[in-house]
């Protein structure tokens, strides 16, 4: 852990939260009560792919406690979208809140509002739907045949109406330099195709809302959000009213890993059941309802790659098949992600990105933590291991040699995000990390147990980054990345935060006040941050990207400088000096070198506030001007057992360069949680769903496995790793950390299992089965070639 | 909505009671670990729940005249920590010990697991191994012995009358020279239902290092767990070694492919149950 200079940062802090968080006094979204709250069940469609062709409520209608029940014939008709982070213009208004045509397993047809759960329930039972049955393409092969049938028949992008061919709603075909010319200098090309698997975010906190009708006619939201202005925007476009009408509240969040990212339909259909009964409506996504409405994007990555015979990177060529499921949630910006993010693994003069994002007849998917990067790390490091193999170079001295500097231009979010890159901890991260894990010992050495030869162990690594936020140079036409905060003293020398920034459970909120206290010079526990609303707070993009405390955190410090030089000009006239003569230190005022003569911050701030020499409060705005990448190396060490299929990772490292670091707890967390996401992605994590019919077949967590804390390397065996750096266009020199822990886990842990028994899955997840029947054909392969020998000797004896 | 009734016999006498209530629809509940899953999810409407938990009669583990005696609301967690279960039925402790979570093993009962006959329930292969009979109440108080295998009527049935239920279980005790273990096999290291298990039960001598009577069982790979008759009769007399364990994997993996043949999970499971071999060999003779 690097030293810094800092008094408040660095250290070991409780969430601000935490003590509500543990004696169970916070609320969280789905504990909110109000008096006469409703209760909102959606009906949803059996099938996969179908035309509601009649729909009777009337029975429902009699059901005891049922107050309303809504069809695609009551919902506004208003193309909607759902994640309001890219500009609008880019974005796919592809749904409204009910279907008449339904398109997965588990799509909207029909809402009651209930006085009870129960009564709620009961209404769905009695609802009658009639549909006429369509053939309907699970996976983005099926979707993509010629005599598929279509998905959507009308979407616009942005207001501009989409004309919709088959499936494909959008393709990309970027180029940078000379690829073909790149290809032809290479002495070596490798092309390879890989699949990812469709996880779902798996949080611990469901989707959950309240609407309150307000007495001036307005509508208060209560929603787990990861951006509440985001929100406003999707609830308002989609119920065609003033954004003003809707005041969307901050609440503390139960992990999202991307799931509230967007509205998952439920938050609007109570808003628009709110405003029809004049009555609180709560919604509360069911677990397997949860699995029918997120989840990370499955995709197809060719990659080939050109080396020269020394092992550099000439040229690149990511082509990506994105499934978006349903819905385009996130638009087509999956595909421009996964293939993007490419761009930036590696040092190379000639790239080309192309792809295709195509709908199928499963349910819409979203961001889940790496927002398209794990699949571009799949694919990108498991080439690379290869590459080095053939190329007979050190996988790590490979990647080394291709790495990108301080200095070089990076693609943080696409080809449309540009930035520089101007703190690197990679050299720091690849040396540390083949150390603590024992490379060069452990690569050739596979036998831990003499009598059990059937487990086998091997070492392997991967790396890359995240971007941190979305920023880049030139404001871009892809994506919002633009934060506020507001800071004002009160009279006893606390400080108070107003933003909109959501807390996904990380500890975002926490270091906000982190940078106040540090900042001003306050003790962290006299900065409070309001959870508010979007009535009060000035706008913010949702919390994504990795970029919470990077981008989000830079306006707080703008503000809390701004408030810094209010104190310090005021303790200036109360000393009868100048303000550059006094400082601020534990929410004390002193001059320079005279610590026990202080005035409390409380006594600044109140002889300010009552004297009239203004107000201690600022507002600062930021738009972020690059999204640094935060880089990662990840080694684990694993054991296979060579009988049955089974991997443990017995030891890991994970090794982060995120700038300066605000709380060491929270970044200890993201590493060791990260590390956890990564390894189940890569050995057992997928949502399933029958090829033909769409079903769900794992839609809960008795089917759906995450791994256990017993699945994780003994807490003594993952060595932590923070390199040493300090991000200058970062606040106060940070950089992102929660999504570049996860992305290169996947690739690492199947560089490991190729050490340990030779043998590659290029399929997503590496499963007991999938290795079993690799390690057999192997074993098969190495008893003929045994076999041969023998013969060949006995020929030769004859 | 339909109503439910609930019943909390306190005793075998409430319970036959209250099993004169019972309806082709009720259901009895143990530590409602399987029961309860199914209420969330409305796959069920009972008219009637009797609750076992509170018949304190039915919570105890101990031995008779040779004989081992588990009533039907013990916990898998009581089973896991009973001195007496880890001597002389060690199979049926270590099949409890991998069962769940620490949260579902306090609340689940051996009763339930008996009851539910799921095909990959963990302690079946384990009392399949000890030659279990389970014990039945019905509605006039009357009791009566079923070997285990006629309580298992298919996966997830149970050849009980609608007004019985499971109120133990009893097998003989298997003290040394017969030694046992169980292994299993999940898609995770914990909180994770078998997809093969197996308990091995045999007389050991340990002079001659020397098989001399065997007691196989396999769950997860057929419509309930089952003997693996003709393996044990190959194993009596055979000395341990390596292509013992080499052999018994083997024959293993014939018994499931005549078990499981044409099943998609069946590649998989022939090949990884000598994994499961090797580890029982291991866990039993330190090899
Ligand atoms: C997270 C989780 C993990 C699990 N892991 C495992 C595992 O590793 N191994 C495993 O084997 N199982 C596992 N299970 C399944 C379950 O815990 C077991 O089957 C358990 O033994 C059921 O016992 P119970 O007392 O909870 O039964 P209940 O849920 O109360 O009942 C189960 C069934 O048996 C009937 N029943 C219960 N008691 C009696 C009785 N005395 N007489 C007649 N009928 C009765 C009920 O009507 C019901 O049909 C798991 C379940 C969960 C939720």
């Amino acid at each position: 852990m690097p030293v810094n200079k800092y008094d408040v940062l660095g250290k070991r802090l409780d969430k601000i939260e935490a003590r509500q968080k543990a004696t169970g006094k916070l609320k969280f979204t789905g504990d909110l009560k109000f008096p006469g709250m409703l209760h909102c069940k959606i009906l949803r469609s059996p099938h996969a792919h179908a035309i509601v062709k009649s729909i009777d409520t009337s029975e429902a209608f009699k059901v005891d406690g049922v107050v309303d029940v809504i069809t695609y014939e009551d919902v506004p008709k208003i193309l909607s979208m759902h994640q309001f982070l890219h500009v609008p213009e880019v974005m796919y208004y592809d749904s409204y809140l009910l279907e008449k045509h339904v398109r997965h397993v588990g799509d909207r047809v029909a809402a009651v509002a209930a006085t009870t759960e129960e009564a709620a329930k009961e209404a769905l039972k009695k609802i009658k739907v009639e549909y006429e049955i369509l053939p309907a393409a699970i996976t983005a092969e099926d979707a993509l045949k010629p005599d598929a049938a279509q998905i959507h028949e009308e979407a616009k992008r942005g207001d501009k109406p989409v004309e919709l061919k088959g499936n494909v709603l959008d393709t990309c075909d970027v180029t940078i330099g000379d690829v073909d010319k790149g290809f032809a200098d290479a002495d070596y090309v490798i092309e390879r195709t890989y699949r990812t698997s469709k996880p779902n975010n798996g949080q611990l906190e469901r989707t959950a809302v309240v609407c309150v009708p307000r007495d001036d006619g307005r509508l208060d939201v209560y929603a787990t959000s990861q951006g509440i202005h985001a929100m406003r925007m999707n609830i308002s476009h989609s119920l065609g009213i003033p954004a003003s009408k809707l005041n969307c509240h901050r609440m503390y969040l139960g992990g999202t890993f991307g799931a509230h990212i967007h509205t998952g339909f439920i938050e609007n259909i109570c808003a628009f059941l709110a405003l029809r009964t004049g009555r609180p409506v709560r919604g509360e996504k069911t677990r397997e309802e949860m699995f029918l409405s997120c989840g990370r994007h499955p995709m197809i990555v060719k990659v080939k790659a050109g080396f020269t015979k020394d092992g550099k990177l000439l040229a690149l060529h990511s082509d990506v098949t994105d499934d978006t499921g349903s819905y385009a949630f996130s638009g087509s910006s999956k595909m421009a992600l996964t293939a993007g993010f490419t761009l930036s693994m590696y040092k190379c003069p000639n790239l080309r990105i192309t792809g295709r994002s195509v709908y199928t007849n499963t349910p819409p998917l979203t961001a889940m933590r790496g927002a398209g990067n794990p699949q571009a790390h799949w694919a990108v490091e498991n080439m690379m291991e290869e590459a080095a193999e053939d190329l007979g170079i050190d996988p790590i001295e490979l990647r080394r040699m291709n790495l990108l500097q301080v200095g070089d231009r990076f693609f943080g979010q696409g080809p449309q995000v540009i930035s520089t890159i101007r703190s690197s901890g990679n050299d720091q991260l690849l040396e540390k990390g083949k150390k603590l894990i024992g490379w060069d010992e452990k690569r050739n050495n596979h036998i831990p147990y003499p009598d059990k030869p059937w487990i086998r162990r091997g070492v392997g690594m991967a790396r890359g980054f995240h971007t941190s936020g979305c920023g880049s140079e030139k404001p871009n036409a892809f994506i919002i990345d633009h934060s506020c905060a507001t800071l004002k003293m009160n009279e006893d020398g606390t400080a108070q935060l107003m933003n909109a920034a959501a807390d996904l459970g990380a500890g975002t909120l926490s270091a906000h006040a982190s940078l106040v206290a540090e900042v001003i010079g306050l003790k962290y526990e006299d900065v409070i941050v309001n959870l508010g609303d979007s009535d009060s707070a000035p706008f913010d993009g949702p919390t994504h990207a990795s970029r919470g405390l990077y981008g989000a955190g830079q306006p707080v410090v703008k503000a809390a400088e701004e408030v810094k030089q209010i104190l310090l000009e005021w303790a200036a006239r109360m000393f009868q000096c100048g303000p550059e003569d006094v400082e601020i230190k534990e929410s004390k005022v002193f001059k320079h070198n005279e610590p026990e003569n202080y005035i409390p911050v409380a006594d600044v701030v109140r002889k300010g506030h009552f004297s009239g020499w203004g107000a201690a409060a600022s507002t600062a705005s930021v738009r972020p001007k690059a999204c640094p990448p935060h880089f990662i190396a990840i080694f684990v060490e694993v054991e296979v057992n060579t009988l049955t299929g089974q991997v443990k990772v017995v030891n890991a490292v994970s090794g982060v360069d995120t700038g300066t670091v605000v709380n060491l707890n929270n970044v200890e967390g993201q590493m060791v949680g990260g590390l956890h996401m990564g390894m189940g992605y890569a050995l057992i994590e997928d949502t399933i769903f029958d090829r033909k019919t769409g079903e769900p077949k794992n839609a809960s967590f008795a089917g759906f496995h995450i791994l256990t804390v017993k699945d994780m390397p003994d807490p003594d065996n993952i060595d932590l790793v923070i390199a040493d750096t300090f991000e200058p266009t970062g606040p106060l020199g940070a950089k992102g950390i929660g999504e570049g822990v996860t992305n290169p886990v996947a690739p690492a842990v199947a560089n490991a299992i190729y050490n340990a028994v030779g043998v590659r899955i290029n399929d997503l997840p590496m499963t007991q089965e999938k290795l079993l029947a690799k390690i057999k054909e192997v074993e098969a392969k190495m008893d003929d070639l045994a076999m041969t020998q023998k013969n060949v000797k006995e020929t030769v004896r004859e | 909505m339909s109503s439910l009734q609930v019943l909390t016999p306190k005793n075998n006498t409430e319970l036959a009671e209250a099993l004169k209530q019972a309806t082709p629809k009720s259901k009895i509940l143990g530590g409602g670990t399987d029961l309860v899953i199914l209420l969330n999810k409305d796959e069920i409407e009972p008219d009637l729940i009797i609750d076992m938990t509170a018949n304190k009669e039915l919570n105890y583990i101990k031995e008779e005249d040779g004989d081992i005696y588990i009533g039907a609301i013990t916990t898998i967690t009581e089973i896991h920590d009973s001195e007496l279960i880890n001597e002389k039925a060690r199979c049926l402790a270590k099949a409890c010990e991998k069962f769940g979570s620490t949260q579902i093993r306090n609340k689940a009962t051996i009763g339930g697991n008996i009851a539910n006959a799921s095909p990959a329930g963990d302690t079946l292969p384990a009392l399949k191994a000890l030659d279990a009979e389970v014990s039945v109440i019905n509605s006039k108080g009357e009791a009566r012995f079923l070997p285990l295998g006629d309580v298992l009527a298919g996966p997830n049935k149970n050849s009980l009358n609608v007004d019985e239920a499971v109120i133990g279980v009893k097998f003989s005790a298997h003290a040394k020279p017969w030694i046992s273990t169980f292994a299993k096999l999940g898609t995770r290291t914990a909180v994770t239902i078998s997809r093969i298990s197996l308990a091995v039960n045999v007389v050991y001598d340990e002079a001659t290092n020397t098989i001399n009577d065997a007691k196989i069982a396999l769950g997860a790979v057929g419509k309930a767990a089952f003997r693996a008759a003709k393996l044990e009769e190959e194993l009596k007399g055979k000395v341990v070694n390596k292509e013992l364990r080499a052999k018994f994997a083997e024959k293993l993996s014939e018994v499931i492919q005549e078990s499981i043949p044409g099943r998609a999970s069946l590649p998989y499971k022939k090949e990884a149950i000598k994994g499961v071999a090797y580890q029982a060999f291991e866990d039993l003779f330190s090899m």
